[in-house]
């Protein structure tokens, strides 16, 4: 092989991107035209449509917001383009990121003379679908011609257990970015790497200190002005922005200062007055601000822990990754409340990329690779015979596999049979300490030997073959390199991807966690009939992510629609359909779905996209929320319940954070609304709870009285076999109590109702009590003429003593009255199960 | 019959049958044996195309070996897997009988007499396959065409 | 020659069936089939455009399977409305002409007036009878869906005389014998051949020919069943089943042998012998399956479950390869067992009776089995609400067909759970099924499905002890088809 392999990991952050190069050996950071490793993530397009990227676009983010673009990462994987004013034109959010990898690309090609066409980047652990596939759209669009993905956290541990000696037990990797905050568990055994669990927040970050800052420095201005100042007010964004840049400079001066000067002329005008910003910050302020923020991602933390059995005590140790992690407020706390020691000598900011280069070289992206395998072959062909090996680049085994088959090109004479052909190979390590047994070559022309290797090192083998005769023979390619050294296999996947049943389970395809790429059939059976030919009819079938067990509550990121137009002939309910999820490496999802009934195939999947998060939609889920906190919480409080209040507080206390951000989002931070949406599905998912929580004692009491008043109508007019049902169904009701299983005692609830009734009906009197009920309801009624007309027929057959005719107005008079307001569509709609 | 294949394949894709490993593997020969298979699967080696197991032969892809590995690398999941895969498979045409500490699955599993009817009724089952013709209840295939539901060859 | 077409015509307009049935059908001449059955008032009184579409779709079944232009002519005959294309206009002349006649015979004017005001067979509802879903049966099959005809015309029975011309019930008869026999269900022949002479001669044949094969009591002898065969259409085509059937009864020989699991246990090895029976109940599949073997699985769980050894055992198993404990992986096995073991029973249906037990493994399998059922119940009726509620109407035979499902979930759900789950899940079906019965009847003039749909729930109402639901239906009955 002509020189040392290239690896080459790409961390693409929000705030800044990072390169790193692995050449079996070493790792090295790939440094930049201003000579830095850090690239600010930033485009500008100015007006003659000339792109400039980094810290040459950063310069402008303040004075030239309307060109210059950062933080776009956050909106990768929805369908918001990105205006740029003068050009005039919008972009995607891949297309910006594609530009920071094209910048980063350019200047690998600089420092290593090769353009590499294969890298692996890093995307956040808890990146769904939509966003992972914007990600390698981006690679595709900046050149590159395969790339995998590896989640940040499992980067920084490859990282890590690369520059550690040796390294047995659970590892948490700790990392606080620009706008998101990610605690994974990691645990090594036997040099494998694996992850045990993920947790975060994604919209916790360094942008948070920022803004805890701005929000304190806008009070202490409006005091010494006598004014108030909003963010939310759309007239101050340009001064808020410009604020905030300059509180995020004092923040990083923060870390090694004790003192920082915030001070701005003329940012703001309230009531034609221009007020200026000069206050002075310290750090014992601006780690008071900064505490609570520190304190929730360490919560996080707590709670990823506990959910796998661990105390603090029990890591080895803590990785630091992220800008933010440099700051003395967030080692103090962490330190404090973890306890294990940080790993040493690491650079939080760059541990990210040299992961992603170490990982490359796990999955065998050697960038180069595209020279390699084409040539080469040239030399003497006559009596070189060329062979296909499979073995793994990188890898914790000391006695891995090497497997390898002859390669017939045909144009050689010497085939299997031939005296000079080869007929085993044995491999011979670089420092001559140690050789292989022979790996006969059997009847497909395949050999398996195993290698032994030195370790943490490249070890490079030659490959000798021979003959039957043992005669040499000479094979391509003649040597090999396997790295031995800490490893992970496959790329897992972020989140577990199912399909949203119809009764709102989930059928889960993908775990988390699996490995990627992975594909997987299950067979459904439709709960609705489509008619042929009908446009208006369509099956969905909502594929969605995340791991509630209820599929309300997760993410949708597809939607496969079987639409009667398709079909040949009319799909009864109950028709079976099979199902197929794919996943590539690079997090890209397809469905297929397959009517075996009709030899039918559809794969049509709708919006692969992260919903919008519209800012009137929001605000209206917010009302609604508040509205139902509020009927929760009075019943709580008369139940006297104080779990549930504590539950609701909780929530209670979550909402002005939420107003916050849809208000920010008006003013036009799209990510601020994804944050929102975000967080009324979180707060969603625990009034739901709290409403179970509810409803169960309730209808456990429904139930008792319905026992009762089904015993007093039964005992009373039964018949034998309805007293000895309704005996059965009495114990089932006490049963299902005792277990708690709400649908269990749903359906005998049903039961006693109609055994309940039926004896009802037959007292002589029942029609005249339905109808003076029903009569005594009559302003509740959709209909308020009719119905008090029919009050009076009733009463008129009433004095009649007209049985029948009583049933009939007090029927009609039934359905006059509201109904219940029908119960939210869940599932996500779907029509399989 | 979809979730009688799907009960099966719980015990056909077990991640021990597939990696060709028995419970008491070390993650090292997991780890190993994975590599090893995919790398074979890669080259579109014949030999690593199937694998057995005591409900009759898979079909190994690199999908599978993939998945195998990542669910033993979880000690809680291989611990299930584990349970799973408590049967060796036997790949031998024929039962072993003449191993002392090893008996068939089904002797095993059901008291002595019972599979002796067992193998009785097999031997009939064969002999009656044999002479399928001749199974009186055996289906009447082209009924619907004898009997001018359909056409085709019932015109002879 | 004059007399020859005076005759033709006489015995078009006497006889359309007789032509249609002799002539036409055999030819395989479906639009002509269909035109000449219009004719046929008499035969077809309960469902006229049904039953022509019926003698259409017959026709149509001998011809070579395929013709999807023909299929979707008849289909829209029934079903939509039907623009004539050029290529139909000569016939639809022809058509015409013969109706005029034929009111004239019976002096019909107002009839005469009709037809050449309105299309009266392509106007208004389009109401599915008992013919008509006949002929969808008949479509189904020669389109190939052999499960879709056999549910559709089974589902004959359940429509009222009134709407279902005997015609097409004689038909579902013989198209299911012959169907049954195909499949070698000859118990099922049996049964349905049971009736005796009435479903017509290659009925009679058949039942014959299952009677013996079954060696049942009451078998035909011999010269019985050579009696049976020389009366019967196509002599040539049964002949070798009839010899078949002549032969001497074998012994009953036992089915094909089932796979068998080919793996070794260590001796004592519990967990083991329990995954070893499992595996093998598995691979014996859906007919091998009885509920003695159910019984003898679950006791073999149960006592690796409860064997405090083997629990020790997957403990130190847990510490080896660092996992929590066992716990998890045992719960993990004992559920996805209990799930086989649900579906198993499913799949061969097996009558809960039969694999009761007070185990604890087969006490699981049963409540999941039962809680299971009946949340596909209900959400299957829940949807049904959903879509009354939001008037999504489905085409005719497409509510039809909707039905059938739902009727068949519920009695086999009811066969495997038993009387419990039909009181449980009765009161919503009745709802809900009364609704969509309700909806068809009143809006959508499908009197004949309602109807059908209102005998079911009758008879429901009735064996659950259901009175109330039982006079509803029994006043809706009442409202005629
Ligand atoms: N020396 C520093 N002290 C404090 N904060 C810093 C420092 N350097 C960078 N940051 C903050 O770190 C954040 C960016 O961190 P980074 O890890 O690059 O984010 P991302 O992973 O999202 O790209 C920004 O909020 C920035 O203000
Ligand atoms: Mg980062």
């Amino acid at each position: 092989m002509s020189g040392k392999p290239l690896y080459v990991g790409i961390d693409l952050g929000t705030t800044n991107s990072t390169a790193a190069v692995f050449d079996g050996d070493q790792v090295s950071l790939v440094r930049n035209a201003q000579g830095s490793s850090l690239t600010p993530s930033v485009v500008r397009i100015d007006g003659k449509g000339t792109v400039s990227v980094g810290g040459r676009a950063r310069r402008f983010l303040e004075t030239d917001p309307q060109n210059t673009r950062s933080e776009f990462k956050r909106l990768m994987g929805t369908a918001q383009e990105i205006p740029f004013a003068a050009a005039k034109l919008t972009r995607k959010p891949e297309a910006l990121a594609a530009e920071v990898l094209k910048s980063l690309r350019a200047d690998v090609a600089e420092q290593f003379g090769v353009a590499p066409s294969r890298a692996v980047i890093s995307v956040p652990a808890l990146f769904e679908v939509p966003q992972s596939a914007a990600t390698s759209e981006a690679a595709r669009l900046a050149g590159f011609e395969r790339v995998e993905l590896i989640q940040e956290p499992v980067a920084s541990a490859l990282a890590t257990g690369w520059s550690a000696e040796e390294q047995v037990g659970s590892w948490l990797v700790y990392d606080l970015g620009g706008g998101t905050f990610d605690a994974s568990l990691l645990e090594t055994r036997d040099g494998l790497l694996r992850v045990v669990g993920h947790d975060g927040d994604n919209f916790l970050g360094g942008r948070d200190f920022d803004w805890a800052v701005v929000d304190w420095a806008l009070a202490e201005v409006g005091r010494a002005h006598g004014v108030s100042l909003s963010r939310a007010e759309a007239a101050h964004a340009a001064g808020v922005r410009k604020l905030k840049l300059a509180v995020e400079e004092a923040k990083i001066e923060l870390t090694r200062g004790r003192e920082a000067l915030l001070s701005l002329a003329g940012v703001f005008e309230v009531g034609g007055r221009s007020i200026d910003v000069d206050l002075s910050l310290d750090r014992v302020t601006l780690e008071a601000l900064c505490a609570p923020i520190v304190d929730r991602s360490i919560e996080v933390c707590r709670r990823l822990l506990t959910a796998h059995g661990l105390s603090p005590a029990q890591l080895a140790r803590v990785v630091l990754v992220g800008g933010p992690t440099v700051m003395p407020v967030v080692r103090a706390r962490v330190k404090e409340a973890l306890g294990a020691p940080f790993g040493e000598g690491l650079d939080p900011m760059t541990l990210v990329a040299q992961g992603a280069a170490l990982y490359a070289a796990t999955a065998g992206l050697d960038a180069r690779a595209q020279a390699e395998s084409g040539g080469a072959g040239g030399a003497g062909s006559g009596a070189v015979q060329k062979l296909w090996l499979q073995y793994p680049a990188m890898t914790s085994d000391l006695l891995p596999h090497v497997i390898g088959r002859r390669v017939d090109d045909g144009a050689k004479g010497g085939r299997a049979g031939g005296k000079d052909a080869l007929a085993a190979v044995k491999l011979v390590r670089g420092d001559g300490q140690w050789e292989s047994v022979e790996g006969p070559l059997d009847e497909e022309g395949a050999f398996v030997v195993s290698a032994e290797l030195l370790p943490r090192r490249p070890n490079v083998f030659r490959l000798e073959g021979r003959s039957a005769e043992g005669t040499k023979v000479e094979v391509q390619p003649a040597a090999i390199t396997i790295v031995q050294g800490l490893t992970i296999s496959d790329p897992p996947l972020s989140r577990t991807i199912g399909v949203a049943l119809a009764d709102n389970a989930v059928r889960v395809y993908f775990e988390r966690g699996a490995p990627l790429p992975a594909k997987r059939t299950f067979v459904h059976q439709t709960v609705e009939s489509v008619a042929r030919g009908s446009g208006g009819h369509l099956l969905k079938i909502p594929v969605v992510q995340g791991e509630m067990e209820q599929a309300h509550l997760c993410r949708v990121v597809g939607t496969l629609e079987i639409k009667g137009d398709g079909l040949k002939a009319s799909l009864p309910a109950g028709s079976s359909v099979e199902l197929t999820l794919e996943l590539d490496r690079g997090g890209h999802l397809s469905a297929r779905a397959l009517i075996p009934a009709q030899g039918l195939v559809f794969e049509q999947v709708a919006h692969l996209l992260v919903p919008d998060a519209a800012v009137e939609v929001l605000t209206a889920s917010l009302g609604a929320m508040r509205t139902r906190l509020a009927a929760l919480k009075i019943d709580a409080v008369k139940r006297d319940d104080p779990h549930a209040v504590g539950k609701l507080t909780y929530v209670e206390c979550t909402l002005p954070e939420v107003e916050r951000d849809i208000a920010a989002a008006k003013g036009g931070d799209a990510d601020a609304g994804q944050k929102a949406r975000r967080s009324l599905l979180d707060l969603d998912a625990m009034l739901e709870q709290a409403e179970g929580d509810k409803r169960w004692p309730e209808l456990s009491k429904e139930a008792q009285v319905a026992v009762a008043a089904a015993s007093r109508w039964v005992g009373e007019l039964g018949s034998k076999t309805e007293k000895q049902l309704l005996g059965e169904a009495a114990e089932a009701v006490a049963r299902a109590r005792a277990e708690r299983n709400l649908l269990e005692l749903q359906r005998q609830l049903r039961l006693v109702h109609s055994l309940s009734n039926a004896a009802f009906y037959r007292h002589p009197d029942a029609w005249t009590w339905m109808f003076d009920e029903a009569a005594s309801e009559v302003d509740q009624s959709s209909d308020l003429v009719k119905a008090q007309r029919l009050v009076r027929e009733g009463r008129q057959a009433q004095e009649k003593g007209d049985k029948a005719a009583l049933r009939a107005v007090t029927e009609q008079l039934w359905k006059l009255m509201p109904v219940d307001v029908q119960k939210r569509r869940l599932g996500h709609d779907s029509g399989v199960r | 019959m979809g979730r009688g294949d799907e009960a099966l394949g719980r015990i056909r894709d077990n991640p021990f049958y597939v990696l060709g490993l028995r419970p008491a593997a070390t993650r090292m020969e997991v780890e190993r044996e994975g590599q090893k298979l995919l790398g074979m699967l890669e080259l579109k080696l014949k030999s690593a195309g199937t694998y057995a197991t005591p409900v009759g032969p898979g079909e190994r892809t690199p999908d599978k070996v993939r998945r195998a590995m990542a669910e033993l690398r979880d000690p809680e999941k291989r611990l299930g897997h584990e349970l799973w895969a408590r049967l060796t498979p036997d790949s031998g045409e024929e039962p072993e009988r003449s191993g002392t500490r090893r008996v068939t699955a089904l002797e095993a599993a059901e008291l002595a007499e019972e599979a002796e009817l067992e193998a009785m009724a097999a031997e009939a089952a064969a002999e009656a396959r044999a002479r399928e013709g001749e199974n009186p209840l055996a289906p009447w295939p082209e009924a619907l065409q004898a009997l001018g539901w359909a056409a085709g060859r019932s015109a002879r | 020659m004059l007399l020859l077409v005076v005759l033709a015509v006489l015995l078009v307009v006497f006889a359309p069936w007789l032509i249609t049935r002799w002539v036409l059908i055999p030819l395989g001449l479906p639009r002509f089939a269909y035109y000449m059955a219009t004719l046929a008032d008499w035969t077809f009184l309960a469902d006229r455009r049904g039953g022509a579409v019926l003698a259409g779709a017959w026709a149509l079944c001998r011809r070579p399977a395929g013709d999807e232009a023909l299929a979707g002519w008849l289909e829209r005959k029934l079903l939509g409305v039907e623009k004539p294309g050029p290529e139909g206009e000569a016939l639809q002349v022809a058509w015409l002409v013969a109706r005029a006649l034929m009111a004239l015979r019976r002096g019909d004017l107002r009839r005469l007036r009709m037809l050449f005001e309105v299309q009266e067979l392509s106007t208004g509802f389009e109401t599915l009878r008992g013919a008509g879903i006949g002929a969808m049966g008949l479509l189904a099959a020669y389109r190939g869906d052999l499960a879709g005809a056999r549910a559709l015309l089974e589902s004959l029975e359940h429509v009222d005389a009134r709407a279902c011309p005997r015609l097409a019930g004689e038909v579902a008869l013989r198209w299911l014998a012959a169907d049954a026999a195909a499949r070698g269900a000859w118990s099922e022949v049996s049964a349905l051949c049971a009736v005796g002479w009435r479903g017509g001669r290659d009925v009679a044949l058949l039942g014959a020919v299952a009677a013996r094969l079954l060696d049942a009591e009451g078998a035909p002898g011999d010269v019985g069943l050579w009696a049976r065969w020389l009366l019967a259409p196509r002599r040539r085509a049964t002949l070798a089943l009839v010899q078949r059937a002549l032969r001497p009864r074998l012994e009953r020989g036992p089915q094909v042998e089932a796979p068998k699991v080919r793996g070794v246990v260590r001796e004592g090895d519990r967990w083991g012998h329990a995954v070893a029976l499992h595996a093998a109940l598995l691979l014996r599949g859906e007919g091998g399956v009885n509920g003695e073997d159910l019984r003898r699985l679950g006791g073999a769980w149960d006592a690796v479950f409860e064997d405090e050894a083997a629990r020790a055992e997957v403990e130190e198993r847990a510490r080896a390869i660092g996992a929590s404990g066992a716990q998890a992986a045992i719960e993990g096995l004992r559920s996805s067992a209990v799930e086989d073991l649900v579906a198993l029973v499913q799949a061969a249906r097996i009558p809960h009776e039969q694999w009761d037990d007070l185990g604890e493994m087969l006490r699981r399998a049963n409540r999941q089995l039962r809680s299971d059922l009946l949340a596909e119940l209900e959400l299957t009726v829940e949807r049904l609400r959903r879509r009354v509620d939001e008037a999504r109407a489905l085409p005719a035979i497409d509510e039809w067909r909707e039905w059938i499902a739902l009727k068949g979930r519920y009695e086999q759900a009811a066969a495997l759970v038993g009387m419990e789950l039909r009181r449980l899940s009765f009161p919503r079906m009745n709802v809900e099924v009364c609704h969509l019965a309700v909806w068809l009847f009143n809006v959508r003039g499908q009197r004949a499905l309602a109807n059908a749909m209102f005998r079911w729930l009758l008879a429901e109402a009735e064996a659950v002890g259901d009175e109330r639901a039982a006079a509803r239906a029994r006043d809706n009955l009442a409202c005629g088809v």
